[in-house]
Order: structure tokens, then C-alpha cells, then sequence
């Protein structure tokens, strides 16, 4: 294994994407920068939309950026060659598999490209996910291709795991399939993980970073341990001055809804300011609940 | 050694690494586990609670700080419940105490009352401890 | 690169299988077909001559169904290799595996150059073997075709990679494409340039049509589905022009400059092999049309001959006549009087040469009006007009129909007795030969029983006192042998004579019946065999006396009548575009081109660019100056098409990123 220069595998910088919409061009992402250390799962959370299949392909440098940089590997992006991606294992978004070809076909078309392709690991995997060799993607259900799509990537021992949304429509046996596979990998080899999903309560499990997207930014981008601690929800009955408190240091969100303001806040810092309004209320949150106050339209 | 498996609970708001510590310390406190058990491995355990190695890693740390658990290289973590509390472990239980105490205001008990209330309870999971090491 | 390979191969099995079907399936209807056509079932089997070779129609519309189905072939070839990976969302894996952004792009298009080639090519060498087994198997095929279809195969490539190429392309836009695959398909119309549509003028433009239908059917199945050609991401940063002016600037450099060049080696192409005219004394004289409608004529040793006498309707000065139609695409037949002096005859449309009578009359086809003059050879004045319904003197009674019509009369000319008529052509003769026995089946027999000796029939000629010539060339021989004719059996008017067949065998080594050569028989019988290489290669005359010994081989400087600057004109647009591109690319863009480039390192991509420019720059050059068979003759304005549509979307892709940019 090639040493990896010091710092994370893989970042993005200040990278804004821009497409043009009908004469109003759109960000896809805007100013979004987050990086991935060695050795860590990287959880990538946001609503659909949101940007992070994007995020994914300018990282990967299927995209050039509009504008900033992104870097694997101690690279650019989009200067990665055969070295760089047979060290990249890639499963995009919906599972994709050539339809022409079965398992054990595909397999041994990728075994050539990869000169840490384990035969016996995948064989391995093959079989606690109980799949046929000589299945076609056309004869695989939704979550055997997705298992079949992910032997297929962590057969070849990458020492970075890009898995773009890898539950999409699987059922919770499969999902616990995968996430074991990528639990292994990080234990085992002490590969780094990129991870997009909508599977919450696993990301509170498996994450070491989490990073949330909403329209295209990072609104949040903490060490998992520390956010739940650090952060907590705090409810405002019918604020006296309500302008005032989007604008308290440490506040990541405040939405007004009727009667009361809901303000997600860093405790430490926000928590005094906060606390000066009657009747708040302070509140815990775990992961979900701290995602949805996060996203939600507001 | 430990069998029953620790539980890592992620709907809860508590972070895994602290729902571990605090399982290891109440299963210390209740004599669950003694002095010189060994605990599972990093990996092991993440494998068993499937959670991410590095949050196990991390709790074992934090109980390593807390003088809960010795960390020898090559052999295993293993429980070093007894030893001289230090400073820090003085602390964090201080810092614990805190909630309790405001609750304590809160019902309109005085100090005294706090303090017997807290040495029953201290001596619940002494004679809990007892009771584990004869059994 | 083997990855890819592999992967292409697997994915395209079917396709390939399709394609190798359809190929055999067109080579089956044409042997079906020329089978038919020998019990007579077509009357197809009527021979023209096209650039000195004759070919049956079949054999024609074998070339042009071939031509046809190579370019659909590789319109669907290239479709087939995109849209999986589109419509399964295989792009981001495929450009994320350790092979590289060349190799997949080199890898999918050697995969598809070489489907195309071992499918649309292994038919065409079992046909050619085929025609080389002799026997009276009936083949559609012979030699001769080979060169035309290849060059078919080729466009085919040329086709199947200009799809290829827009599948990459940033231009998502479907007018723009649509367009483009319509001009191509103009195009591909108007440089048809070696085969000939082979049933008349209808055909002639019903083959446009019905391509421009298929075309225009296929455009709208698959671009009313917008998903097609596109990848699951949009190129970022870019603004497009209004889809009317990329369909517009699209179309224009399409077709234009398409259609210049698929025209232009037609116009400038020097022509075929010119006729060879051969005098009792062994003197012979060649004559050659120039650019435009300029003819000349040559003694053996390459110089213009001083004196022609120019009579009507050409002008002549020294030795060039200067001819008032056209040559178009024909041979014009040349020959000698008794006297010495030259007689140029105008092609009919349909490559009819008509005959001259040898003494009295002149007889001359003028296209323009459609009729037949008779005029006096000495005082060259305008004797009189053939007309259907007999000859008249001085005013023609009205214009004609048919050709057939013409000839009938000519043949039926009550006091110019058939022995006078020479039949300069082979078309005349056979028209002459249905009109005798009014039976196609006899034709086709006659023609067999040729084919059963060997291969292409050259020149059929009538000597006045001897009955017919017939020459034929083999591989490596010419036979050349009389036919008695046999006034007394209507059925059996000619009759081979096998004696003499034995006899008039002479090996010509190094020619084959795909050389354009013309025969001249002399009048004392013997043989006058003209070579003329493709183009500007060597030309030769070969004398044979009597008896078939070869007596006398002359070597034709023959390079006169390309014009050198026009010649070269042709050539031009391929460097230019290449110039073009690269200064585009230079100075306008910094971008890669497209959505398959999107990541790429610009650096190695200009890289990319500059060693495509140097290898297409090369390729010009060497066919400029050592490679001019028709192979590429014929692919050129394809070749250049495409290389145009590279060069052209590449620049309105940088455009459109520059605004895109400036808007910014």
C-alpha cells in the first residue's frame, strides 16, 4: 500500500458548482469544504437535492468545479489517474451494474485492474450475502444488486470507500448487511469512508464525522461524539425580540413557527444568551431529531 | 470478562462513546465487573454493538482517563477499579452531582438531607458489589 | 484498455451478431437475386460501364445497399455503445475505474471499429472468395468491387464514430444533432461518387429520400427521449446558446463544407480511363478530357498531337478540343477513320456510346437535344437528324423519346445495313441483341456463359467482316476470341469457337480486372490493350499481333490532364480544418470539450490534441502524396466530415464556456 501523504484522504474546498437554469444559473454547491481523515467515516447527510451526489462527483472528478479545488489523495481531483482510483472504491447512487455481464463475469473483468483484488474475500462476501455467482443484474433484486455492487467495490481492498447512498430501497437485513461490510472495511484495513444516506440512526452508529448539506451548503460539520453533547435545541415561547436570535453566536438555525422559536445552538456558546428568554425550554437531541431541526424548511 | 453485550443505542442523545462509558462504569459500580477483568477488544466490541471501532476506541480512552480501565499494549484493557481516585475522576463525579443537587433545591431538601440521600445510595452499590463478589 | 475491450465486446455480442446477419442477409438477396437474373426473371442484368468497369446492376446495387447498410450499421453500432451506459447510469463507473479517460474512449471506439470491420468484412471476404472459385456458381462479386467496398466499410467507420463522437459531446442539444445527422445524410447523397444508382433517375433520387426518411425516423425515435446521449451530470459553468443558432452554425458547417468536398473530387477527379482508338497501321491515339469540358489527344509517346481536326460540334485547336457538353461522368468514345482523323463522341447520360459509321456518315449523339446527327465527314456540314420515325433531311421532325428508339432505328436504317454500324459499346450491342431476339433470356445466357470463362468482360466489338470481338481479362490473362455469327439460328445467332479461344490467350502479368483498362481492337485483328494505373500511376499500351504475341509495349507519359493547383484544391479543406481547430483551441478555449472530458487534466488533454493534430496532419499528407486509391477517395469527404464535427462542436463548446464564464 502506497503511503498516503499527512492530512485527510480526500477534501473539498470552497467548491461551488453552477449550472445554467434558463438564463438564472443555479448552485449546485456553493462554497462547500469538508475533508475526510484517514482511518474515519465521513457521513454526508442532506435531503434529496441537497448536493452531495455532486459533491461526490467533484470529489471524485467526474465534475469540474465552477470554482475552488477538491483533492484525493494529495492530488486534484481532477488529475487522478490509475493509481489513484485502484485505490478508490466507487459505488454510485441506485446501485448501478453492467447488464451484461453476471457476478462472477464482472468480477473477473475487475480482478486485472486491481492489484489488491482479493478472490477469496469476494467469494467471502458472495456468500454471506448469499448470491449467486452466475446472476445477471437483471435477475438480482434492488438489494442483492446493491450487495452484488458492493462485494464488487470492497473486493478490491480500496483504501478509500466512496458509497453514495448504498441503503437506497434496501430492507433493514440488507442495510445491516452493508453497513456490516462497511464496518469490517474500516476495522479490518482501516480504509476511509465517504458515505451518503438517509439511514440516520446507522450514521449515529457508524459515523466519525458527519456533515449535513442543505441547498447546496455545509451547514454543519462536527465530529459526531462531539456534536450531540455539544448541541441542543432550545424552544422560545413568543419571543420579545425575536430578530435578535439568528444573530447569537453559537446559533446554527432558528426558525419561527407561530408561536414560539425553535433555535438550534452550540450549548457552550449560545446557551447564556438563550437562556435570558422567558419560558425556553432546552432539549436534548439525537442525531435525527438534530438532522430534521437542521433541514427542515423554515 | 464480560458477556453481556454492551448496547449502543442511537436513537437515544447521548453519544455512543458516552452510553458505552457509562455502561462499563455501572457494570464496575454493581461489581459486574472486577478488577483485572479483561473487556473485549476495540474491535471486537464494535463488531458485536456494530458501531464504528473508533467510537469504541474512543469510550475506552475516556474510561482509561477516568481510571476505570488500564490499557496494556499487547494483552487487552483490563478493569483497574480501586485504585486511588485522582483528580480528574474527583471532578467528573462533581460535575455529575450537580443535576442531583439542583433537583434536590428544586424539591426544597436541604444539605443534609442531600448528603444522606447520596450516601445510601453510594452504599446501594456497595452491597450490590458485595453481594456480586460472594455470588 | 483490455478492460474496456473485454467490456465492449460482452455488452455489444448482440449487436455485433445483428449486424454480421444483416451483412450476410444483403450478400444472400444478391446472390438470390443474380440467380434470378440468370432464368431471366430480372431484365436488370443489362450492363453499363462505369469508369471502365462493367458491372451489372446487381453488382451496383450491391455497392449501393452496401454502402447504405454500412452507414446505418454504424449509425446503430454507435448508439448501441452509448446508451446502456447512460440508461444505466455506468458512466460514473466506468470513468472511475483505474483505466483512464484515453483508454476508455480509445478502448469503446477500437471495440466499435473493430465490430464494424470483422462484421461488415468478413462477409465481403467470403463474397470474394466466392468469386474466386470458378465455377457457374452465380456471385454477385468479383474483384472489381472490392476496392468500392471497402470504401463503403469505411464510411460506415466514418458514421458509426461521428455518432460516437456526439454521444461525448457537451452539444445535449437534439435540434443540433438532428440537423447534423441530416446534413450528414445530404452528404453522404452527394459524395456518393463510386456507385452509381443503378435503375435511372428515379431510383437515382428515390435512394436520397428514402435514406433521408430512415435518418430523419431514427433522429426522432431516439432524440424525442432527451436522456439519450446524456450523462447523469450536466457540464457546470456553461451557458448554451439558443438551441436555433447551434442548430444553425451546426448545420452550416455540416453541410457546406461537406458537401464542397464530397463534390469537389468528383468535379476535379480527372476522370476515368480515357479511350484508346487504334489505326489498321498499329498506330493508336489516346484522348482524354480534362478539367471542365476540355478534351485532348495524344500520339503513344505522351505529346499532344498537333493536328486534330476539330469537326463538329467541337472546336479544335491543336490538341485540345474544346467540347460543347459536358463529359460528366463517362466515357466518351474516341476512334479513328481511315483517314486518320479523330472523332469524339459525347456519352449519352446512361454511358450509351453510340456507334460511328466508318466512312460516309458521322453519326453524333447530341445530348442536348436528344437526337442522333448525321453529318458530312468532308464538308462537315449537317446532313440530316434521326428521328423514330425514320431520317430526315435538314430540320428534325421532333425530339426524341426513348434510346432505345434511337438505336432501334439505327439498326433498322434501311439503306445503312447493320455491318456498317459499329458497335462501339457494349450497351449498344446488347440493345442491339434484345432488339434482334427479343428475348432477355438470352442476354443473361450470353452473359453467364462469358462469366463461366473468367472474369470481366472488357470490350465487345464488332469487326465489319469477322463478326464479334470479345475480350476478356482474367487475373493474370486477356483472351480475346471471335464470335461467328450464325445468321440462320435466330436463337443461336453467336457462337463461341472454342479453337479459337485456346489461341488468343495472352499472359499480362500485374493487371487485374480491377485496373481500368480499355481494349482496342484493330481492324486486322490483334489487340491493343491500354493499362492506366489509378490516377497518376503508369500507363501503358500493350500490342498483340494476330496470333496473340505480345509486339510492342509502349510506356504513356500520361500526367496531362490533371490540372495541378485544382487537383490539389481538394486536399485543402482537411489541413484547414485541422488549423482551424487547433487555433480555435489555442485561443479560445480552455476547456476540454465535452462532458466525457469533464475532470480530465487539461494539460494531457491539449497534449491529446496536439498529437491528434500532428497525426491527422500527417495522414494528409501521406494520402496526398502516396496513397490515392479510391479507397480513400471515396471515405475522404466522410474522413473530413468528421474531423470538421470534431473540430466545430469543440469550438462552440469553447464559446459557449467562455460566456458562460463572462456571465459569471
Amino acid at each position: 500500500m502506497p503511503d498516503n501523504p499527512p492530512g485527510p484522504v480526500a477534501a473539498l474546498e470552497q467548491v461551488t458548482v453552477t449550472v445554467p437554469n434558463k438564463g438564472h444559473p443555479k448552485n449546485i454547491l456553493t462554497e462547500v469544504s469538508f475533508s475526510i481523515e484517514p482511518g474515519t467515516i465521513y457521513a454526508l447527510l442532506g435531503r434529496n437535492g441537497a448536493g452531495k451526489t455532486t459533491a461526490i462527483h467533484v470529489l471524485l472528478g467526474l465534475l469540474n468545479p465552477t470554482s475552488g479545488q477538491s483533492f484525493a489523495f494529495g492530488r486534484a481531483s481532477s488529475e487522478l489517474g490509475r493509481d489513484a482510483f485502484r485505490r478508490i472504491g466507487y459505488m454510485p447512487e441506485g446501485h448501478p451494474m453492467d447488464p451484461a455481464f453476471s457476478i462472477r463475469h464482472a468480477a473477473r473483468l475487475h480482478r486485472p485492474l486491481y492489484p489488491s483484488w482479493d478472490d477469496a474475500f469476494f467469494s467471502d462476501c458472495l456468500k454471506s450475502f448469499s448470491l449467486r455467482e452466475d446472476a445477471r443484474p437483471a435477475q438480482l433484486s434492488r438489494g442483492e444488486r446493491a450487495l452484488a455492487a458492493l462485494a464488487l467495490c470492497v473486493s478490491a481492498r480500496p483504501d478509500f470507500l466512496i458509497l453514495d447512498d448504498p441503503t437506497l430501497g434496501l430492507d433493514q437485513i440488507a442495510r445491516n448487511l452493508v453497513f456490516g461490510v462497511v464496518l469490517r472495511e474500516l476495522a479490518d484495513r482501516g480504509c476511509s469512508i465517504l458515505l451518503t444516506t438517509h439511514d440516520i440512526f446507522s450514521v449515529a452508529k457508524l459515523a466519525d464525522r458527519v456533515g449535513v448539506l442543505r441547498d447546496g451548503s455545509v451547514i454543519l460539520d462536527e465530529p459526531l461524539s462531539d456534536i450531540l453533547g455539544a448541541v441542543r435545541k432550545y424552544v422560545i415561547p413568543f419571543p420579545a425580540r425575536a430578530a435578535d436570535i439568528p444573530r447569537i453566536p453559537g446559533v446554527l438555525r432558528a426558525i419561527q413557527s407561530e408561536n414560539e422559536w425553535r433555535v438550534v445552538a452550540y450549548c457552550d456558546r449560545a446557551e447564556r444568551r438563550l437562556m435570558e428568554y422567558p419560558g425556553v425550554s432546552v432539549h436534548k437531541m439525537n442525531l435525527e431529531e438534530l438532522f430534521i431541526a437542521m433541514v427542515e424548511p423554515g | 470478562m464480560s458477556r453481556a453485550p454492551f448496547k449502543a443505542d442511537p436513537t437515544s442523545p447521548t453519544p455512543i462513546f458516552l452510553q458505552i462509558v457509562d455502561q462499563v462504569k455501572l457494570r464496575v459500580a454493581t461489581g459486574e465487573l472486577k478488577p483485572g477483568d479483561s473487556l473485549m477488544t476495540v474491535r471486537e466490541l464494535a463488531e458485536a454493538c456494530a458501531v464504528n471501532p473508533n467510537t469504541i476506541a474512543r469510550a475506552y480512552r475516556e474510561l482509561e482517563k477516568d481510571g476505570v480501565l488500564t490499557l496494556i499494549q499487547g494483552s487487552g484493557s483490563f478493569i483497574s477499579f480501586g485504585s486511588k481516585p485522582s483528580a480528574r475522576t474527583v471532578r467528573r463525579v462533581e460535575g455529575l452531582l450537580q443535576s442531583p443537587a439542583v433537583e434536590a433545591r428544586l424539591a426544597g431538601l436541604d444539605g443534609r438531607q442531600f448528603a444522606g440521600l447520596a450516601r445510601k445510595s453510594f452504599a446501594q452499590t456497595q452491597r450490590l458489589e458485595k453481594r456480586k463478589l460472594a455470588g | 484498455m483490455t478492460f474496456v475491450l473485454k467490456r465492449e465486446f460482452q455488452s455489444l455480442r448482440r449487436a455485433m451478431l445483428v449486424v454480421f446477419a444483416g451483412q450476410f442477409l444483403i450478400c444472400a438477396f444478391f446472390l438470390d437475386a443474380l440467380g434470378f437474373a440468370r432464368i431471366g426473371a430480372f431484365r436488370f442484368s443489362v450492363l453499363i460501364l462505369s469508369e471502365n468497369m462493367i458491372l451489372p446492376h446487381l453488382q451496383l446495387s450491391f455497392l449501393v445497399a452496401l454502402n447504405v447498410y454500412a452507414c446505418c450499421a454504424g449509425l446503430v453500432l454507435g448508439v448501441l455503445q452509448i446508451r446502456p451506459e447512460t440508461a444505466h447510469g455506468m458512466w460514473p463507473v466506468l470513468l472511475t475505474r483505474p483505466v483512464g479517460r484515453g483508454s476508455v474512449g480509445a478502448g469503446k471506439a477500437a471495440a466499435g471499429i473493430l465490430i464494424l470491420l470483422v462484421t461488415l468484412g468478413a462477409p465481403l471476404m467470403v463474397c470474394t472468395w466466392v468469386s474466386l472459385v470458378r465455377s457457374s456458381f452465380a456471385s454477385p462479386f468479383s474483384w472489381i468491387l472490392l476496392v468500392p467496398a471497402t470504401a463503403s466499410i469505411v464510411r460506415g467507420i466514418c458514421v458509426y464514430l461521428l455518432v460516437f463522437y456526439y454521444s461525448f459531446s457537451p452539444q445535449r442539444n437534439s435540434g443540433v444533432v438532428l440537423c447534423t445527422l441530416l446534413a450528414f445524410g445530404i452528404v453522404l447523397l452527394m459524395a456518393g461518387g463510386t456507385t452509381q444508382p443503378p435503375l435511372g433517375d428515379g431510383f437515382k433520387m428515390g435512394f436520397p429520400l428514402f435514406l433521408a426518411a430512415v435518418l430523419l425516423c431514427v433522429s426522432m425515435i431516439l432524440f424525442a427521449r432527451r436522456t439519450f446521449l446524456q450523462w447523469s451530470v450536466s457540464p457546470p459553468g456553461s451557458k448554451p446558446l439558443p438551441w436555433w443558432i447551434t442548430a444553425f452554425v451546426s448545420t452550416a458547417l455540416t453541410i457546406f463544407p461537406g458537401a464542397v468536398v464530397g463534390i469537389l473530387p468528383d468535379l476535379l477527379n480527372p476522370g476515368p480511363n480515357r479511350e484508346i482508338s487504334v489505326k489498321s497501321d498499329g498506330a493508336a491515339w489516346l484522348v482524354s478530357p480534362g478539367e471542365g469540358r476540355l478534351a485532348r489527344v495524344f500520339d503513344l509517346e505522351g505529346r499532344p498531337l498537333p493536328e486534330v481536326a476539330g469537326p463538329w460540334p467541337y472546336e479544335a485547336a491543336s490538341s485540345t478540343i474544346r467540347l460543347d457538353h459536358p463529359m460528366e461522368d463517362a466515357v466518351e468514345r474516341f476512334s479513328l477513320n481511315a483517314k486518320g482523323t479523330t472523332r469524339l463522341y459525347v456519352p449519352y447520360e446512361e454511358n450509351v456510346s453510340y456507334g460511328h459509321l466508318t466512312d460516309d456518315w458521322n453519326w453524333f449523339l447530341d445530348p442536348g437535344a436528344n437526337r442522333i446527327v448525321a453529318y458530312d465527314p468532308v464538308s462537315r456540314e449537317r446532313i440530316g437528324w434521326l428521328v423514330p420515325d425514320g431520317f430526315h433531311y435538314e430540320t428534325p421532325a421532333g425530339e426524341f423519346e426513348e434510346i432505345d428508339d434511337q438505336a432501334d432505328y439505327l439498326i433498322a436504317l434501311p439503306d445503312r445495313p447493320n455491318e456498317r454500324l459499329l458497335a462501339a459499346g457494349r450497351v449498344l450491342y446488347h440493345v442491339t441483341f434484345a432488339r434482334t431476339h427479343s428475348s432477355a433470356r438470352k442476354i443473361a445466357e450470353f452473359d453467364g456463359n462469358i462469366r463461366r470463362m473468367g472474369a470481366g468482360l472488357l470490350r465487345f466489338d464488332r469487326l465489319s467482316a469477322r463478326g464479334f470481338w470479345v475480350a476478356l481479362l482474367t487475373d493474370s490473362e486477356l483472351t480475346a476470341f471471335p464470335l461467328q455469327e450464325n445468321p440462320a439460328d435466330d436463337d443461336e445467332r453467336f457462337v463461341m469457337d472454342p479453337s479459337a479461344l485456346r489461341r488468343t490467350r495472352f499472359p499480362i502479368g500485374g493487371m487485374s480486372a480491377s485496373d481500368p483498362l480499355s481494349v482496342g481492337i484493330l481492324d486486322a485483328g490483334g489487340f491493343a490493350l491500354f493499362q492506366r494505373m489509378i490516377q497518376h500511376g503508369p500507363q501503358q499500351i500493350l500490342y498483340f499481333d494476330n496470333r496473340g504475341q505480345l509486339a510492342r509495349r509502349v510506356e504513356v507519359p500520361y500526367d496531362a490532364p490533371s490540372h495541378p493547383v485544382l487537383d490539389d484544391l481538394k486536399w485543402l479543406p482537411f489541413p484547414a480544418w485541422c488549423v482551424i481547430g487547433f487555433v480555435v483551441d489555442r485561443f479560445i478555449s480552455n476547456d476540454p470539450p465535452s462532458a466525457f472530458f469533464e475532470g480530465m487534466d487539461p494539460a494531457s488533454y491539449r497534449r491529446g490534441g496536439i498529437v491528434c493534430f500532428i497525426a491527422f496532419a500527417a495522414c494528409a499528407l501521406l494520402f496526398r502524396f502516396y496513397v490515392r486509391p479510391m479507397l480513400i477517395q471515396t471515405s475522404f469527404p466522410y474522413l473530413t466530415l468528421l474531423l470538421f464535427n470534431v473540430w466545430g462542436l469543440w469550438a462552440m463548446y469553447a464559446l459557449n464556456h467562455r460566456e458562460g464564464r463572462g456571465r459569471r
